[in-house]
């Protein structure tokens, strides 16, 4: 799904880059990447990295399983004058683009203890289990996360890059 | 009641339910896709065990990273403790972390929070151990 749109960033501290499918195995294989800079090469990432990486991965996921074609998508974790980040960017259609701007803009209007407390009460009602955590995953990344910024720009007709900026 | 083990892979924790003991241990990492498929077949296990539980029950939890799904798990087995709570079994939850795991730590915290009738133990890991 025209996965050349995908757009690179640069930044000054880049620790992971990659195009291309997502699905559990390469989740894991991205967490033995982490865990070896760490390990290996002197950097040092705050614990929820890898949990709000394991929310972002695991929601990208999703997308590919509604896919018929190989269904890239873009993932880069780096650093920007000390500020850590993800950031993905997919293609998605105009039936999940509502879906996300409604969920993305009701969250942007929340403060962090309502966020908490929403999370609180759905993991209660079990609400959103048989998304596989859906909705669950972005509201984990709100109040983890220190900001989220995210644009939605149509590419060709009905198709849209949803870039997703992640602050750690 | 058998003993159940399940080996830890890398999406999911190593767990084994020892009835015997009256031992649950859940250590590693969690976060397969599918987290109620995966802990269903743990939960009924431990739904079963506690038609009959020893004196003492001890939950071990240590737990490196979770994703959203894995909690709701815990929180539905928490509840279910703490349903259980009051009669003659003592339930102990120890929730295991290593120091620099501020997440695991403040995950264990809210747990104690909304489940205060509950003995949950926040245990820092001692390094080597």
């Amino acid at each position: 799904m025209h996965s050349d749109k995908l757009i690179c960033q640069n930044s000054d501290n880049t620790y992971l880059s990659y195009i291309g499918t997502m699905t559990q195995s390469v989740l894991s294989s991205f967490i033995d990447v982490l865990e070896t800079l760490e390990k290996c090469h002197g950097v040092k990432f705050p614990h929820k990295l890898y949990m709000i990486f394991i929310e972002t991965a695991q929601n990208l996921m999703q997308y590919s399983s509604h896919s018929e074609e190989i269904y890239k998508i873009y993932l880069s974790i780096g650093k920007n004058q000390d500020q850590l980040y993800i950031l993905t960017q997919n293609l998605i259609d105009k039936e999940h683009k509502k879906k996300l701007e409604e969920r993305l803009n009701s969250i942007s209007q929340l403060d962090r203890d309502t966020i908490k407390e929403i999370y609180r009460q759905k993991l209660k009602s079990g609400e959103d289990k048989h998304e596989h955590g859906a909705g669950l995953g972005l509201l984990y990344i709100a109040r983890h996360s220190s900001k989220i910024e995210f644009e939605i720009v149509e590419i060709v007709d009905e198709k849209y890059l949803f870039t997703l900026m992640i602050y750690i | 009641m058998r003993l159940m083990i399940k080996k830890e892979t890398k999406f999911t924790p190593y767990i084994e339910l020892d009835p015997e003991r009256g031992v649950v241990e859940i250590r590693g990492k969690s976060y397969p896709e599918n987290s109620f498929e995966f802990y269903k077949p743990i939960m009924e296990w431990i739904e079963n065990y506690f038609q009959s539980p020893q004196k003492l029950t001890k939950l071990n939890i240590e737990l490196v990273y979770f994703n959203s799904s894995s909690s709701k798990f815990l929180f539905d087995l928490f509840e279910f403790l703490e349903n259980r709570t009051g009669s003659e079994s003592e339930i102990v939850i120890n929730w295991i972390y290593d120091k620099e795991n501020d997440m695991i730590e403040e995950a264990g915290q809210e747990f104690q929070a909304e489940f205060p009738k509950l003995d949950i133990r926040l245990i820092i890991k001692v390094d080597g151990a």
